[in-house]
């Protein structure tokens, strides 16, 4: 049996959901196929769901102005899930920065984006910053977009969704790539489909499947891998209204995360967990949770029987094994910067693989990797940290 | 203090590292399990300032071996800055509540001081040292009794091996916004209670061994120019000087003219007033110049250190 469509797209994520959609309404006929059992079950949820301006890119002028034309567009295309209505204060430390306050300024007036200075003092304790800018920057809310993904999804007959799949092998023949793959979590029969068109949208997994080519030439996308926690925190009045992130080295960032209510807490320095170098994310986390589905604890479990190996990412935010909370740590070093009155407290953890190309080190730009394999068959793999250079697929779909 | 009970205070150990590959190991292996048994949480940030040796080897080595729950940093200065400046890039790094500053990975006291020092600063002082005042050289105990003498502060200041200090401390100098050229004598003149704790030295002698007579010259003079008076009252004695030596001059101008001895015979004195004034002169301008540098120093340089890279070694 071989089901065929115009393309298949791995990985719903923003990514994969949105060349679906894009096809789906050029009439094609698409598969999309996701491990989770979910949509936007990673790191389309687990981030600091910033909708980038460029403000983050001090060092890189050309992601900064990428990310402001991409920004208006993504807003007035999906404004229904957009939080806009707080002030996003970013400042720079006064130590150990590799930016200070008059160069923010003057990259914000280059990459033409609004910056209007506030007195350092209102937000944090004495000589601990050494400029503070008001900001025009927003924060998307993950749920309400899969909502809206999902919904939109649904009224398309010539769109599938299979969720909880595992990927076999990805066979090249002739102009058509013929993926064969096991449902229900890797339980179900063996299924084959194929198309002459394949998206890998799969993130962190992007190698993982890279190497589930069969006779075709790839190379691994030189990346290496941090296993990240995002903390949501409940703010104090003072502090619900307000987004702080200071920059540019090893600080922390505290802003609305989404329309939930909720702030999310990241620290550069605390935030990644652990690193991997490896071209496949290899942790030992895994052994862990392997020993821990040995011991089957049947309390424990939120996913029981849970598999993750360096070929097999699965969902570090469902895992047994994660790492413990660096809560200490990241509120700690908020509390160094921040005045009292801007209190936050804990409420969970949310942890995600990222895959950071290692060429983007230095200026500290993320440049959205789109690698074109091969044409007909085209094998197409995407990897990008933000949400609105979404667009950059367009011209490939 | 209760064993088995641990403090929940975030604690963090900021050590200073120059080349100091043979004690680097014993230095971890006494102090990290100690603070592990007596504080939940703590973190060790590590100021390589310019080691040329194994230092950061070594210590990378022992903590992947000892596989360690705990966060560190290495901060690596962009070359050689020196005890003070350093000390201070490791310190702004610091998120704990407390701070313990390791001034020197030698150990010469008994491991208990360590919580001496802290169990003091839970009694209402902000700044707690340890201090030996035993084998302490000759110019630093000079200097010190000079220090002591005109520092325009009240705070007193000895020789110390490491020393705790607490958030409102650090952030009380911040608030005064001054460049921290000493940090002894900036914590001395904060205006918060301070204390030191002295230990009889075991074994070998932390003295600061590496340290430069040059630097610590150039250390001294600074701190004498920025919290004493020193130099004031130097200018101040010699400008009396040269004055008394112009009225004395004056008086014997008067008296050789009064009695009417011919003037070329005094053109000796006349040339030896001459060289003394143009020496004081010259004087005068060396200090005006020094606090001219001083000033130049507080005002325009805004980076005080220049480090090369943030590294996390451990922790998932």
């Amino acid at each position: 049996m071989n089901r065929e469509y115009d393309k298949i797209i791995i990985g719903a994520g923003l990514y994969g959901l949105y060349a679906a959609l894009y096809s789906a309404n050029k009439g094609e006929k698409v598969l999309v196929l996701e491990y989770d059992r979910t949509p936007f079950g990673r790191a389309t949820y687990i981030n600091q769901a910033r909708v980038h301006m460029g403000y983050h890119y001090p060092r890189s002028l050309t992601t900064a102005v990428k990310s402001a034309g991409y920004f208006k567009r993504f807003v007035e295309d999906y404004g229904f899930c957009i939080h806009s209505a707080f002030d996003q204060v970013y400042a720079t430390s006064n130590k150990f920065s590799w930016t200070d306050g008059e160069q923010f300024k003057e990259f914000c007036r280059a990459a033409g984006i609004r910056c209007d200075e506030l007195p350092p003092s209102r937000y944090f304790k004495p000589g601990m910053c050494d400029g503070a800018f008001l900001t025009q920057e927003y924060t998307y809310d993950a749920k309400i977009l899969q909502g809206y993904f999902t919904d939109q999804l649904k009224d398309k007959r010539n769109v599938t969704l299979l969720y909880g799949v595992r990927i076999g092998e990805i066979l090249r023949e002739d102009r058509h790539f013929i993926l064969s793959l096991n449902r229900d979590e890797g339980r179900g029969e063996k299924e084959y489909y194929s198309a002459p068109f394949v998206l890998n949208a799969t993130y962190a997994s992007v190698n993982q499947i890279l190497n589930k080519l069969e006779n075709v030439e790839m190379e691994n996308f030189a990346i290496k891998y941090e296993l990240c926690e995002i903390i949501l925190c409940e703010p104090s009045d003072v502090l619900k209204n307000i987004g702080i992130t200071v920059m540019d080295g090893p600080f922390f960032s505290i802003m609305p995360f989404g329309k939930t209510g909720l702030h999310s807490l990241t620290s550069v320095t605390f935030t990644p967990h652990v690193t991997s170098y490896e071209s496949l994310p290899t942790f030992s986390c895994q052994k862990r949770l392997s020993e821990k589905a040995c011991g089957r604890d049947a309390h424990s479990g939120q996913e029981a029987g849970m598999v993750c190996t360096p070929e097999n990412l699965a969902n570090c935010n469902l895992c047994v094994a994660k790492p413990q909370s660096a809560w200490k740590y990241m509120s700690h070093l908020a509390d160094k910067y921040l005045l009292k009155e801007y209190g936050y407290r804990y409420k969970e953890s949310l942890y995600s693989m990222k895959p950071i190309l290692k060429s983007s080190e230095v200026d500290d730009s993320r440049p959205t990797a789109i690698r074109v394999l091969c044409q007909e068959p085209t094998f197409i793999s995407v990897l990008s940290g933000k949400i609105n250079t979404v667009y950059d697929l367009d011209e490939y779909l | 203090m209760e064993t088995g009970k641990k403090e929940k205070k975030f604690i963090s150990l900021v050590v200073y590292l120059h080349n100091e590959e043979y004690q680097i190991v014993p230095f971890m292996e006494k102090i990290v399990p100690l603070i592990d048994t007596h504080f939940e949480d703590f973190e060790l940030i590590c100021v390589d300032d310019g080691c040329t040796d194994g230092t950061i080897e070594e210590l990378k080595t022992y903590l992947e071996k000892n596989n360690l729950s705990v966060m560190v940093n290495i901060i690596h200065m962009s070359f050689h800055h020196g005890l003070e400046s350093a000390m201070n890039a490791g310190r702004d790094l610091a998120i704990g509540d407390f701070i313990y500053e390791f001034d020197t990975v030698r150990i010469d006291y008994s491991p208990e001081s360590i919580m001496q020092v802290y169990e003091r600063l839970l009694e209402g002082y902000d700044i707690v040292a340890a201090g030996t005042t035993d084998r302490v050289r000759f110019t630093s105990r000079c200097f010190y009794r000079l220090y002591n003498k005109t520092s325009k502060g009240k705070g007193i200041i000895g020789p110390e091996t490491f020393r705790i200090v607490s958030r409102r401390a650090v952030n009380r100098i911040k608030s005064m916004g001054q460049y921290i050229p000493y940090r002894k004598a900036v914590y001395a003149n904060c205006g918060l209670k301070m204390d030191v704790i002295y230990y009889r030295q075991e074994g070998e002698s932390a003295g600061s061994k590496k340290v430069g007579t040059g630097e610590r010259a150039s250390l001294a003079l600074d701190s004498f120019i920025y919290f004493t008076n020193v130099m004031e009252r130097l200018s101040l004695i010699a400008s009396c000087i040269f004055l008394l030596i112009t009225v004395g001059m004056g008086v014997y101008i008067l008296w050789d003219f009064l009695m009417g001895i011919s003037i070329v015979e005094g053109w000796l004195s006349t040339m030896t007033f001459l060289a003394f004034g143009f020496f004081g002169v010259f004087a005068l301008l060396t200090i005006v110049l020094k606090y001219l540098s001083v000033l130049l120093n507080l005002i325009f340089k805004q980076q005080r250190y220049l480090i090369s890279d943030i590294e996390k070694v451990v922790k998932e």
